[in-house]
Order: structure tokens, then sequence, then C-alpha cells
């Protein structure tokens, strides 16, 4: 009965082996022969296979990401002047510190010499900003704010020196570089994000995220060598001479003698020694002055700097 | 930088010893489907006789998992797509490795052959979301006795 | 109680269908097991621990759903089938289910 309603196929399928089973051993028409081992995998070597697979998808996405950060380097560079400065009135009040008199009015007249060599397109214009931190660094950002640190202005040994920090500062603004930079950074976080999240996550991320970051550094230290090369060229318009540029690298190179720097492919600026040779070949090439008088420090920025370094000293 | 470093460290080790790993358990995969080669296993749905004969429900299972070298070698072929070869592999050993598992239960109950064979894989997943601990393959049929 | 996944008994006769029984347990592994495993993960292969698991919790949902079959006084479940489900984030649902039979 349980047959009949349970499956009717069932009933057939073994009656119809029973026949044999009633010869020999129910079992005798039954065997498993060994099957050839290894026809549901595919036998080629894992490491080759990584190879080809890295090699490919680091090419694609390095021309992708390359690509798109041109693309959006090139774009950057039509956005108007006016907006940068919009984007940067939100944290512009952030660089504003109490600067000493005397240095605030001696930053603020080198750099409108400087801006006035640079020949800055119009409406363009720089802001200059100092800030009480033994940091020795300068930086360019959104809007043509320029931030120099007081650890700078403490170690350059000239005013010439100290120029061509500004100087470098001012070409990074009319070469458009800080907008570049956050256009780029924009376009290719989002390309890798994209990509890892398409391709399921943190394990590629682990991979592309450091060739991200790595694109970005190239694109950096260009950004760099250019700056340096019209910074050179305004200096040299200032002072009638190119002295004291090399200067500026040296201290920045002894400024961080003994301390751990990334080698240049890690770092987002070239090494000292490489902009110092480019410095002089320009110089060298372009048939400039490369020495001449150097101008110190005005008496009045000198005093207010020492007692700066003072406070900081006893902080 | 460090995060590379280490990610990196943990796919040469994944790969070394993933590799010595799964070479030694073909081996013994291998060894073991000759030792159990007489125990016979079919999927058909019916036994081969209606004469009386006890039965059993026998079952094998393992869980495995992927070392990091398999796992970024699939996630990247994710990207360009087709054959996932580091985890056909890594199925195909901890299905056998079911099979025999089955097989051994049947053979510590004196059965011969086994029937009616069907095979499951789940996928455990981990705690993060969308993460994976590892994958269970399950072996299971009934086991004819005498 | 003969467990069995066939559809029919040779040299027995159903005398009864009592229906549908099943068996289910829901399990989730504990942190340790979850760091044990996660260590493993680096080098592949088995995770021990979760095989297991995941047997034990096999076991306990055949062995409800024989008490299922007991309880409407069967002596056989046929046809048993096993089913397995992740519920929410590292928790599984284990079920076993077959067709309650009483043999004569």
């Amino acid at each position: 009965m349980a047959e009949q309603d349970g499956n009717p196929q069932g009933v057939a399928a073994p009656r119809s082996r029973e026949q044999p089973a009633s010869a020999g051993p129910a079992v005798a028409e039954y065997s498993n022969p060994q099957i050839l081992d290894g026809i549901n995998v595919t036998r080629t070597h894992p490491l080759a296979d990584f190879a080809r697979l890295l090699g490919g998808i680091v090419v694609v996405v390095g021309i992708v990401i390359v690509a798109l950060a041109l693309l959006a380097g090139h774009l950057a560079k039509y956005v108007p002047f006016e907006s940068e400065r919009d984007i940067a009135e939100r944290f512009a009040d952030r660089l504003d510190g109490d600067t000493p008199r005397p240095v605030a009015d001696y930053l603020n007249a080198l750099t409108q010499r400087l801006a006035a060599a640079h020949g800055l397109p119009p409406g363009m214009t720089i802001t200059v900003h100092y800030l009480p931190d033994a940091t020795v660094n300068a930086f360019a950002t959104l809007g043509g704010h320029v931030a120099i640190y007081d650890g700078l202005l403490q170690k350059m040994p000239n005013e010439n020196a100290l120029a061509m920090v500004i100087s470098h500062e001012i070409a990074h603004v009319k070469l458009r570089h800080p907008i570049t930079s956050m256009g780029r950074g924009i376009v290719v976080g989002v390309a890798l994000a994209g990509i890892s999240a398409a391709a399921g996550g943190d394990i590629v991320g682990q991979v592309l995220g450091p060739a991200g970051l790595l694109t970005m550094m190239s694109f950096s230290r260009d950004q760099e060598r250019a700056a340096d090369v019209a910074a050179l060229e305004a200096l040299v318009k200032v002072y009638g001479h190119a002295g004291g540029a090399a200067d500026t690298f040296r201290t920045l190179r002894d400024a961080y003698t003994g301390k751990p720097r990334p080698p240049e492919f890690f770092s987002t600026h070239p090494l000292d020694a490489d902009r110092i040779a480019v410095i002089e070949s320009t110089v060298t090439e372009q048939g400039w002055a490369a020495t001449g008088e150097l101008a110190a420090y005005p008496e009045e920025v000198r005093a207010a700097l020492a007692a700066s370094q003072k406070s900081t000293a006893s902080e | 930088m460090l995060d590379l470093a280490i990610f990196a460290a943990l796919v040469v080790v994944g790969y070394v010893v993933g590799r010595i790993l799964e070479a030694r358990h073909y081996r013994s995969i291998r060894e073991r489907e000759q030792t159990y080669g007489d125990i016979m296993m079919f999927a058909s749905r019916f036994p081969p006789t209606l004469n009386p004969m006890r039965q059993d429900l026998v079952a094998g299972s393992v869980v495995v998992s992927a070392d990091y070298f398999k796992v970024l070698v699939a996630r990247l072929q994710g990207i360009v797509g087709g054959r996932l070869k580091t985890y056909e592999s890594l199925l195909d050993r901890a299905r056998r490795e079911a099979i025999l598992r089955m097989k051994e239960d049947a053979r510590g109950r004196g059965a011969r052959m086994i029937v009616n064979v069907k095979f499951q894989t789940f996928s455990i997943p981990g705690r993060k979301p969308g993460s994976l601990v590892g994958v269970e393959m399950l072996a299971y049929g009934t086991a004819l006795l005498g | 109680m003969l467990v069995t996944n066939l559809e029919i008994v040779p040299g027995k006769r159903v005398g009864k269908h009592l229906g549908l029984v099943q068996g289910s347990t829901v399990r989730s592994k504990h942190v340790g097991k979850d760091i044990m495993a996660g260590l493993k993960n680096i080098v592949g292969g088995e995770l021990k621990g979760y095989t297991d698991l995941l047997k034990e919790a096999r076991d306990e949902a055949t062995q409800r759903m024989v008490k299922q079959a007991e309880s409407v006084g069967a002596n056989a479940v046929l046809n048993v089938r096993y089913s397995t489900s992740s519920i929410t984030q590292g928790a599984a649902e284990m079920l076993a289910y077959g067709t309650a039979v009483f043999l004569e």
C-alpha cells in the first residue's frame, strides 16, 4: 500500500533490479571503480595565476587612476579662483593665530613683492599666515592661503631663503596645485573605493589603497618640481640673483638630519639633494646670477622671532 | 605601509603553509580512497534489492576555510570573473573528505554500500556582515548492512 | 527508531504514514572559536571546531526529529533530508526532516 500511494516508481525500480539479485549476490552488478583524479580542479600553478591577475589588474587600475587623475587635474584648473576662495573661507580663520606685528608686516610685504614678481592672473590674491609652531614647514592651500610655521622662520638663514619658500608656495597657488590635488584626491579616492567595494572589500582595498597613494605622491612630486622652477624665476626677478635658494633646501635637509625621512618613492616631496641640483642646473641654463648679496631679516623681526622662540622654549 | 607588510606576510604564510597542507591532505585523501574503495556509493534513491536488510543513515562532514592567498587570488579573479581555481581545489578536497568520513561511518557499522547519497554545502557566515568563516561540506546517505 | 533517507525499507511494509516530522536547532559559536578560526583562516584547511559544532547541531536536530516521530507512534523516519541556513551573523539553523511511518 505504501509503495503504491507513496511512490509508484519506487516499486518499479527495485523490482527490475531484483532479477539479477536472485541469480547471485544482490550487489553483483554494483561496482565503484576508481575515478580519474583531478577532473574537478584546474592544474595551473597558483603563483602564475596570481602574478597574471595582479599584474593585469594593477596595470588596468593604474591606467584608470592616472587617466582620472589627469582629467581631474586638468578640469580643476577651470574652477574659478573665486569658488576656491569660497571653499577656503570655511577654514581660513583657523590659520590666523596671534602674529607679532613686525613679523606679520614683514611677511605680508615680502609675500606681496614676490606675488607681484610671479605675475598672478587677475583676481588671484595671496594671503600669508604665520603659525606659532616649531614645525619646520610651510604650505599653500585653497584660496591663495599660504602658511609659514614659526619653526621655519627661525631656521632660515636669510631673507632670500625664506623668500624662496614663500615664492614656492605662491607658485603652488599660481599653478592651481591645491585645487588640482583636491580634485584628484576626490576622484581617485572615489574610484578606488568603488573598485574595492565592487571586488568585495577589505582584502582588495589593502592592495589598491597603496597603489592610489603612490600615484598621488608621484603627482605631488611633479608639482613640487614645477613649483620650485617657478619660484626660482620670481626670486631672481625680485633679488636679481638666485642666491639663498639652495640654502632653503640645505636648511631643510639639516633640520631633518638624524630624523627618519621616507625614501623619495614614498614621499610627497623630491629629495632635498635633487631639488638643489634642479635649482643649480636651472640657474645655469637661464644664465641667472647664482649668488649675490643676501638680505637678512630686519632687526625688529629678529627681535620678535627671538621672543617667540623664548616663549616656545619655556613651554 | 605597515598594514600592507603584515598583509603581505600573511599572504606568504598562507600560500606556503596552505600549499603544504593541501598537498598533504590530497595524499591522505588518495590513500583513504583506496582504503575505503570497497564501500560502494550511489546516488540512486533505491536499494539494489527488496530483500530484507538493515539500513542506517550515515553522514560525514567537514568545515574548511581558504587560506589568505586563496582568498586574495579569488577576490582578484572576482574582479575579472571566470574560474576561481584556488577555490576549486578547496571544495574538491572538502567534498572528498566528507565522503570519506561518511564511508568511515558506514564501515564502522559494517556496511558495504551507501545509497541515495546527498550533498549539502553550507557557507558559515562570520560575525562581520558579508564575511565568511568557512564552508561546511556534508555528505549523507543510507548505509545498507548485510 | 529507523532513520533513513530512502523512501522504502526492503522487506518491510509501511503500515501507517504519520506525517512529516522535523527537528531543528539554531546554534551560534562562541567568540573563542571565532578567534581560533580567524587564526586558522590565514593558512586555511579544516576548522575542526566548526566541523564538530555543526555535527553536534545536526545530531541534535536528528534527535529532535526522532522525538517527534516517537510522539506520533512511528517506528521509522523515511526520506530524511538535512538543510542548513544562516539566520543572522554568526548563527545557523540546522534542520532535519522526514516522513514518520509505522513499519510492519
